[in-house]
């Protein structure tokens, strides 16, 4: 301003006031963009005591000699206020426009970064990083909490006025956190250095940030109760294809031994004895299968429902073993059996019934799903606390994709019409007699061919024993 | 010449028994266990009738179903423990003929075996172009239909859903399939539709509509036009 009126000045004898009026509103307009509203309206005034000190006669006094001296001084005063006016305020505007693309920007980046987790342990903590950096205060926190109020969730950033969560002494602003109406949280900024309260803009800027924080709880909400559905989804469609499987075994020898019947009742049909026997023969076969069936659902259903029937008493392996051989002798005499069972074995507390018909199911298994003349190894040995007991045979083996799930129940190992003589369930009934004694079961295809099932049974301390330890049966 | 039936199914005992029963009433009967059994059979031995289970190892019945109806029209009577009305509509929209549900009675199946034998033999006749069923003659030269004696006067849409009734007589006919082959593909929803030409089908053949000889309604399925009449 000072430089402009020395200028002018100087060129006082070759212009008239009117141009340095002129000249001065450039000035104005460039003060007032510049530095603002106040300034712009300050070098206004500034620039019409100027004109009038030194560029209207009287010069170098204040003071009008004319009336149209006093028109052109009022109407540039107007003018200059006019435009300064203008020009601050359109600053003013810019800038704000700014912090508000400054402030969008930075919750767009929040929900970006948050958008990328599901986890809320995750997200906010990112949600309270960024309020500290955007609103420059000492510290933020946000509590989330149920419906009886205690928190469920929460995270901190800087340096916090107090460690208690329930205090709200030391913090500059607190915002509850709203989800469908209710309150479910809060979210708290601490002071800043600067002792500054937060404009109404900023206010804005964490109300945004509070509803940012409401948002990723809904859509934690919501991603769990997709998997909750999922898995009841999934649950449901194991139940269907179960209860399709029952009736379709149910149903199948019901349909055989319907079928024969039907057949056997018509008269006019002249039967010859053969073929009368060949029907009643499936008949039967078909009531000794359905009944099996039955038997093994039955068995399932207790195991499932924890109500099978325990009766446990000490037992020695090789003797139980040898019964279930000679047991199965028919069943078994196309294939090499071999019983590796050390005769010293520690007896074991168990439901006589129950291994029985785990060993028999195991070397049935067997016997049916390998070829004639291969070796079936019935192998024992203490291990441990616990009796390792195996069955290996040389058989094709599980196919890949059955294997992970043969203790499943209806799970079969082969899908040829061989699954006519088992219920789907025999491998199921051994997993759960195992584990009633507490033992565990698994299946492995042999490197060389064939299955190798085995279980393991816990062997109890030999001060429970009733007979003497195993040292002295060994010395038999 | 025995009418040959091929039995489908993959258990022992059920094709065992089918067998025994078929053969023993003069039919020649070949078991196969798997779909591709069934297909091999069908194209070497050319049954007359296939009896074919749902549930099959390899290649599923309805599977079966459909790539025998690309190049033949042997009559299929579909054997299954599925009860659900949808696998029935499944079945008989790829080409089976019938459907009957386990366990059965010989006597129905044996029943459904002789609809199924007669409708191919229909089929397999030279195209008549007059037939007749009781009291209903159809005279497909002119279309012109009598009932008993009398001719009557049918809309050209009641005329060809009468003619695709009878041209599969014994034949389970689904809703689907009707309102496809006589209304066009883009109606294959409408079965109201289809209800209301029915009900007037009937009205005209039927000495008593409500209590229907000709056109029988198989519920939740569709219509089955009745050989004996």
């Amino acid at each position: 301003m000072a430089l402009v009126t020395l200028l002018l000045l100087l060129l006082r004898p070759y212009i008239q006031h009117s141009t340095a009026a002129l000249l001065y509103l450039p000035v104005i307009l460039v003060n007032a963009v510049v530095s603002g509203l106040w300034v712009g309206i300050g070098a206004s005034l500034l620039a019409f005591a100027a004109l009038n000190y030194f560029f209207m006669p009287p010069y170098h006094a204040i003071g009008i000699t004319s009336a149209e001296d006093a028109v052109r001084l009022s109407t540039f005063l107007c003018v200059a206020v006019v435009v300064s006016g203008l020009a601050g305020r359109s600053r003013d505007h810019a800038s704000r426009a700014m912090r508000h693309a400054a402030h969008l920007d930075a919750l767009y980046r929040l929900s970006q970064a948050i958008s990328a987790e599901v986890e809320l342990e995750r997200t906010l903590p990112i949600i309270t990083d960024t309020t500290v950096r955007l609103l420059h205060v000492q510290a933020c926190q946000i509590a989330l909490r149920d419906e009886t109020g205690a928190v469920v969730a929460q995270a901190c950033s800087g340096t916090l006025p107090t460690e208690d969560t329930q205090d709200t002494q030391g913090w500059l602003i607190e915002l509850p956190i709203q989800s469908a109406g209710h309150p479910i949280g809060t979210l708290r900024v601490g002071h800043r250095e600067s002792a500054q309260p937060l404009t109404p803009s900023e206010r804005d800027l964490l109300q945004m940030i509070a509803t940012q924080v409401a948002l990723v709880l809904e859509r934690a909400r919501l991603v769990e109760a997709a998997r909750h559905a999922s898995a009841l989804a999934e649950a449901n469609h194991l139940k269907s294809a179960l209860l399709s499987s029952v009736s379709h075994d149910l149903r199948t020898p019901l349909a055989v031994m319907k079928g024969a019947v039907s057949n056997l009742l018509d008269e006019t049909v002249p039967w010859e004895p053969g073929m009368q026997r060949e029907l009643l023969t499936s008949i039967d076969e078909e009531i000794t299968h359905l009944n099996r069936l039955v038997g093994d659902l039955l068995v399932m259903s207790r195991i499932e429902a924890g109500a099978l029937e325990q009766s446990r008493s000490w037992h020695d392996l090789p003797d139980l073993a040898e019964q279930v051989l000679a047991r199965l002798a028919s069943q078994l005499a196309h294939h090499r059996v071999t019983l590796d069972v050390p005769p010293d074995l520690p007896p074991v507390r168990i439901t006589y019934t129950h291994i029985d018909g785990v060993l028999a199911n195991l070397l049935e298994n067997a016997a049916h799903y390998t070829p004639p003349g291969t070796a079936i190894t019935l192998r024992a040995h203490e291990c441990g606390n616990t009796l390792l007991v195996e069955v290996l045979d040389e058989g094709p083996g599980f196919p890949d994709v059955v294997l992970p799930r043969v203790f499943e129940k209806f799970v079969r190992g082969s899908g040829s019409e061989r699954h006519t003589d088992g219920s789907g369930l025999g491998l199921a009934i051994c997993k759960g007699l195992v584990e009633a004694h507490g033992g565990t079961i698994s299946a492995e295809n042999r490197v060389g061919g064939g299955v190798r099932i085995a279980f393991t049974l816990p062997c109890e301390g030999p001060t429970e024993m009733p007979t003497a330890g195993p040292g002295t049966e060994g010395a038999r | 010449m025995n009418m040959r039936i091929l039995v489908v199914d993959d258990e022992p005992q059920m094709r065992r028994m089918l067998k025994t029963g078929l053969s023993v009433r003069g039919y020649e009967v070949m078991g196969a266990d798997d779909g591709l059994a069934a297909l091999d059979a069908i194209v070497s031995w050319r049954p007359d009738v296939v009896v074919l289970d749902l549930g099959l190892p390899v290649l599923d019945g309805l599977e079966v179903c459909r790539r025998v109806r690309g190049w033949s029209q042997v009559p299929i009577i579909v054997l299954s423990v599925r009860d659900q009305e949808q696998d029935k509509v499944t079945a008989l929209d790829l080409g089976a003929d019938d459907y009957l549900t386990k366990p059965f009675g010989m006597d129905e199946l044996l029943a459904r075996i002789r609809v199924a034998l007669r409708h191919a033999a229909r089929l397999n006749a030279t195209e008549e172009p007059v037939c007749t069923f009781g009291d209903l003659q159809i005279d497909r030269a002119h279309r012109r239909v009598t009932v008993r004696g009398q001719e009557i006067h049918l809309t050209p849409t009641e005329y060809e859903l009468l003619h695709t009734l009878t041209a599969h007589a014994g034949k389970v006919l689904t809703h689907r399939w009707l309102l496809r082959t006589v209304w066009g593909p883009a109606y294959e929803q409408d079965t109201p539709t289809l209800r209301v030409f029915m009900t007037q089908l009937r009205h005209k053949i039927e000495s008593v509509p409500a209590k229907p000889c000709y056109i029988l309604t198989e519920p939740g399925i569709g219509y089955r036009f009745n050989l004996q009449g």
